[in-house]
Parts: structure tokens; C-alpha cells; sequence
């Protein structure tokens, strides 16, 4: 025993670490959730035709993020079953089970009042901290808070539209979108 | 003599391979019997042998499913066994410390 076991059991750890990690998958949706959101929101937002849609991205939210949830809960199981390795799943199942219940009692009215990203940044942080992982941890804190800022922002100038805001916001639903691609293209080259 | 590090080192995980088995699993939380296979380049026997030992000590479990009407078989790394890996790992290092003078 040595020095040179420790760097071999480092080595291992990292191998379990990229086989199990859930990174890519969770940025993906949630980026993929953001951006829809964000979008329909500033669509509705503009021309006055659209207004009486006004905030719907929200209301649709409360929609796919179940759907979304489950999805991707489906995908890990899948995974897990594939590769051989992967956190019990039936703890993974509840979690996913308990999100979704409370996103569908509070999170229509939260993404509405507060715009996407407390919910969704917030699911990101969860997942960070289920799975361990310090990019999650890291991205849902930063993204959240932003976010958050960007929300409270519009909630008091809601239909003012200021320009700054919006560029946050869509910036937020890009990078988490570009991210989780960026990390998907990385974990199939190896 | 007990404060010595080497007081601390567990012999059941002690053997490299079972070290290797349980730190695998105390990262992906559990693993089916060919990941760890092929991972740690170990044949059948050798990974059933060394997985007899930890679970006989408490350290993982086993269980057996049947997947397309193929058995599989999963292995879980237990609380014990778990707490006897960072106990062992700590030794390590600070042994390894010890010898370095950090």
C-alpha cells in the first residue's frame, strides 16, 4: 500500500463518477424547459395582440416539467440498467415524485409571480445535491439567484418590459441549454 | 501501538481488489456484477470470491434479479461497510503522510 494506491483509487472513483453522472442530462431538460418558457413569455409579452396570452410559458410550464421529470427519471433508469452502475434508483423515484407533486401545486403560481428560474434552478440545485455533484450545486445557486433577480425585476415592471431583463433571462435559458449539450457531446467522446 | 494508523487498517478491505469493489460502489451507490468485472479486469470467480468476503463482513449486499430471463446480479455497498471504507482510507493517507513528514 502507497501513495500510488490512493491515485488508483482516484482513478476509480472518477471512472464510477463520469459513468453515473447525470450532469448532462438534467442541464439538458432544464435548459430545454427555460428556454421554452422564456421564449413564449417575451413572445406574449410584445406585440399587443398576444397579451391577453401573456405569461403563458409559465402556465405551460407546470405542464411539461412533470412530463419533463419523468422523462428524465425514465432515461437514468434506463441507463443505470444499461451501464451496470447507478445510484439506487427507487430513492431517485421518489424524489422525482415529491418535485413533481409540489411543482404541480406551487409551481404555476411561483413561475408566474417569479418567472422560471426559482423552480427550475432550484430542481437543479436538488439534483446537485441528490447526485453529488458540484456543477449542479454550483450552476443552480448562480443561475437561481440571477434568475431570481431577473424575476423580482419583471414582477415589479411586469409589463414595462425593460430590455436589460430580458437579455438576463434569455442568457440563462441559453447557457443551461448550451451547457447540458456542450457536456452531452463530452460524455459520448469518451 | 492502537494510535498507530496502521491500528486502523480494516484486513478485510484491506486487499486491494475489495478496497477497489468498495470504492466503486461508495460512488455509484450500487453496481451489477459485470461493471465491476470488467472494470477492475477481474475474472468471474475472482470478483465472486472477493464479493463472498465483503458481504460475509457486512460491507455489501447482494441481490439477484432476473432481467429477459437472464439472472443479474447487484451489488450495494451497506452503511458499515461504507464508514469501514472512510475509516481505511483515512488510515491510508494518514500513514502516508506519517512517511512523508507532510
Amino acid at each position: 500500500m502507497n501513495d500510488d494506491t490512493l491515485t488508483e483509487l482516484d482513478k476509480l472513483a472518477s471512472r464510477a463518477r463520469r459513468d453515473t453522472s447525470a450532469d448532462a442530462a438534467i442541464l439538458l431538460t432544464i435548459g430545454a424547459l427555460a428556454v421554452i418558457t422564456v421564449a413564449l413569455n417575451l413572445a406574449t409579452s410584445m406585440p399587443e395582440w398576444l397579451e391577453p396570452l401573456h405569461g403563458i410559458g409559465s402556465w405551460l410550464l407546470a405542464l411539461l416539467l412533470p412530463l419533463a421529470l419523468t422523462g428524465l427519471w425514465r432515461f437514468l433508469r434506463w441507463r443505470e440498467s444499461r451501464r451496470g452502475a447507478g445510484r439506487q434508483s427507487r430513492a431517485v423515484g421518489w424524489a422525482a415524485l415529491w418535485a413533481v407533486l409540489f411543482l404541480v401545486f406551487l409551481g404555476p403560481l411561483l413561475t408566474y409571480v417569479l418567472g422560471p428560474y426559482p423552480v427550475l434552478m432550484g430542481l437543479v440545485f436538488l439534483a446537485g445535491v441528490r447526485f453529488s455533484s458540484r456543477l449542479l450545486l454550483v450552476w443552480g445557486l448562480i443561475a437561481g439567484a440571477l434568475g431570481l433577480w431577473v424575476g423580482m425585476f419583471q414582477f415589479n415592471n411586469r409589463f414595462e418590459l425593460p430590455v436589460l431583463d430580458n437579455v438576463f433571462g434569455v442568457a440563462i435559458a441559453v447557457a443551461t441549454l448550451v451547457a447540458g449539450a456542450v457536456l452531452t457531446v463530452r460524455e459520448r467522446r469518451r | 501501538v492502537t494510535d498507530q494508523p496502521a491500528s486502523h487498517f480494516d484486513d478485510t478491505i484491506h486487499q486491494r481488489v475489495r478496497l477497489g469493489i468498495l470504492t466503486l460502489l461508495a460512488t455509484t451507490g450500487r453496481a451489477d456484477f459485470t461493471y465491476l468485472r470488467d472494470t477492475l479486469e477481474l475474472t468471474d470467480g475472482n470478483l465472486g470470491r472477493h464479493l463472498d468476503v465483503l458481504s460475509e463482513a457486512g460491507y455489501v449486499e447482494t441481490t439477484r434479479t432476473f432481467e429477459s430471463r437472464k439472472p443479474r446480479t447487484w451489488v450495494k455497498i451497506t452503511k458499515p461497510g461504507r464508514t469501514a471504507l472512510h475509516r481505511h482510507i483515512a488510515a491510508l493517507r494518514e500513514m502516508i503522510d506519517s512517511v512523508t513528514g507532510e
